[in-house]
């Protein structure tokens, strides 16, 4: 009984302790990010919806060459060019990336000559309906206009090999 | 009320049912608004000592998010398995629920705000806390699954331990007030905090709370529904409004163990300056609170440590303070 009473005792003493611990946490502040309301920044690298990248005059870059498509292991890549008959260049007419099959791997981006691809910091994706989850060239050009932030220069940063952007973010 | 029943010329055994109803009535939805409350404190209370906030999306701090559960519970499907003993397992929400309600009788909310001041109140109290376990064996026996089954074993094993320390501090309470009625011993707590029962109780106090804990199913004694063993215990083959009915009665137990704690040792509703039905929410609340600060820091205990904490601890204290509590009645004469 008296070793009963003891260890009773010292049960008692060891949950106070634990019970400061615990009264302290209660009135420190929270660690939450409340997230549709805040956000965190995602990391360098970070692998969201693949955009096109546009010129200083806000021409896309790509030059329709196929070489993304080809590269996709999931062919979520569509693209169909015209030749200009005066400059004699591809037109892009249509590229759509279907984001319901992209796997966000980059290879695209890693594939592309011309740094006219980047993996952007895009990643709420969640649609109503299944259409609207394949992006058209204009789409893809808009969210790539639009100043996404952490994509850096492989040249600059040692990045894992990942390529997300080459030269300045557009 | 009593008197305006009987001046409309009504005989007095059908006031005195229509009295009845109207108590029972008020009972039952003080519980159903306390259980309402109690269930978003303890969420807030979890979250907060885990650093998070809670619940905080419905309605001002997620005030609301009780009743979003509440109306789910509700709307969903009232399931009965097959292999279930049909009657049986109808009938024991019901008797939980009745046991909660049964032990508000005799509870003082202030002066002359009780049910029935019964003259052998505390008696009363230690037999209706037993009806809970009968509620529990029914509810594990009738599902037919075997986690329910261990789930009403054990809190009928731990029931043996707890039960008995818990009448003895009881009888430490009736020998300080020198009547087993509530409102006697509320009464014998007035005029101060100096005349608290907890400090010459002091170790009654621990031995009530300890069982107290256990007797509600609290955190470190929540054994009959340990979630990590036994998925639920002896409600997990129930659904919606009845799976509901048992969560009520469970938070009913809680806020009846803290509402007897403050009875007994904190002096009851009294106190200065506000009403005394305050204080006694007040005191009530403070006496879950801390419980709910002790559950959520302490480990669930094994089985057969809450029965060697009943049997080689709290009872050996609680017969200590049963002689205390006679040296000390007879030196204050």
């Amino acid at each position: 009984m008296w070793q009963g009473l003891l260890t009773f005792l010292n049960a008692l003493r060891t949950a106070l302790i634990g019970m400061g611990i615990t009264i302290r946490n209660f009135f420190s502040p929270t660690v939450t990010i409340e997230y549709p309301e805040q956000q965190l920044d995602v990391p360098l690298g970070f692998r969201g919806l693949p955009v096109l990248l546009s010129d200083d005059e806000g021409n896309l870059k790509c030059v329709s060459c196929q070489l993304c498509a080809r590269a996709c292991p999931v062919d979520c890549i569509e693209i169909q060019d015209h030749r200009d008959p005066e400059t004699r260049r591809k037109v892009v007419d249509v590229f759509n990336l279907d984001s319901t099959w992209c796997m966000y791997c980059g290879l695209c981006v890693e594939a592309c000559p011309f740094d006219a691809l980047a993996m952007s910091d895009h990643f709420e994706l969640a649609s109503y309906d299944m259409p609207s989850l394949v992006y058209t060239k204009e789409q893809l050009a808009e969210i790539g206009r639009r100043a996404i932030t952490p994509t850096v220069n492989i040249r600059e940063t040692q990045n894992f090999g990942i390529k997300t952007g080459g030269g300045d973010p557009r | 009320m009593y008197e305006w029943l009987l001046g409309t010329g009504m005989s007095q055994s059908l006031a005195n049912i229509i009295m009845g109803v109207l108590k029972s009535l008020i009972i039952i939805v003080f519980l159903a608004v306390s259980a309402l409350i109690l269930v978003l404190m303890e969420r807030k209370v979890a979250g907060r000592i885990q650093n998070r906030p809670g619940p905080n999306r419905l309605g001002p701090g997620g005030m609301f998010q009780t009743f979003a559960d509440a109306i789910k519970l509700v709307s969903k499907e009232d399931v009965v398995p097959s292999g279930a003993d049909k009657a049986v397992y109808i009938l024991a929400p019901l008797v939980i629920f009745a046991a909660s309600v049964a032990l508000w009788v005799v509870i003082p909310f202030g002066p002359n705000l009780v049910v029935q001041d019964l003259n052998i109140g505390l008696i009363y109290l230690a037999a209706v806390t037993g009806i809970n376990v009968l509620a529990f064996l029914m509810a594990g026996w009738s599902s037919n699954n075997k986690w329910s089954l261990i789930g009403s074993m054990r809190s009928a094993a731990q029931l043996v331990s707890y039960e008995i320390p818990l009448v003895l501090t009881l009888v430490a309470v009736g020998m300080m007030a020198g009547s087993l009625r509530l409102g006697d011993v509320v009464a014998a707590q007035q005029g101060g905090i100096q005349n608290w029962f907890v400090f010459p109780q002091i170790i009654g106090f621990i031995v009530f709370v300890v069982a107290g804990m256990a007797e509600a199913n609290r955190k470190p004694f929540d054994l009959p529904e340990g979630e990590s063993e036994l998925v639920a215990g002896y409600n997990t083959e129930y659904s919606g409004f009845r799976w509901a009915v048992f969560f009520l009665a469970e938070y009913a137990n809680l806020i009846v163990f803290s509402a007897l704690a403050t009875t007994f040792f904190l002096g009851g509703p009294s106190g200065p300056l506000l009403p005394p039905i305050v204080w006694f929410f007040i005191k009530t609340y403070a006496v879950i609170f801390v419980t709910m600060w002790i559950g959520w820091t302490l480990p669930r205990i094994r089985i057969d440590h809450l029965m060697n904490l009943g049997w080689y601890v709290l009872i050996p204290l609680a017969l200590i303070n049963l002689g205390w509590t006679g040296l000390y009645v007879l030196w204050r004469g």
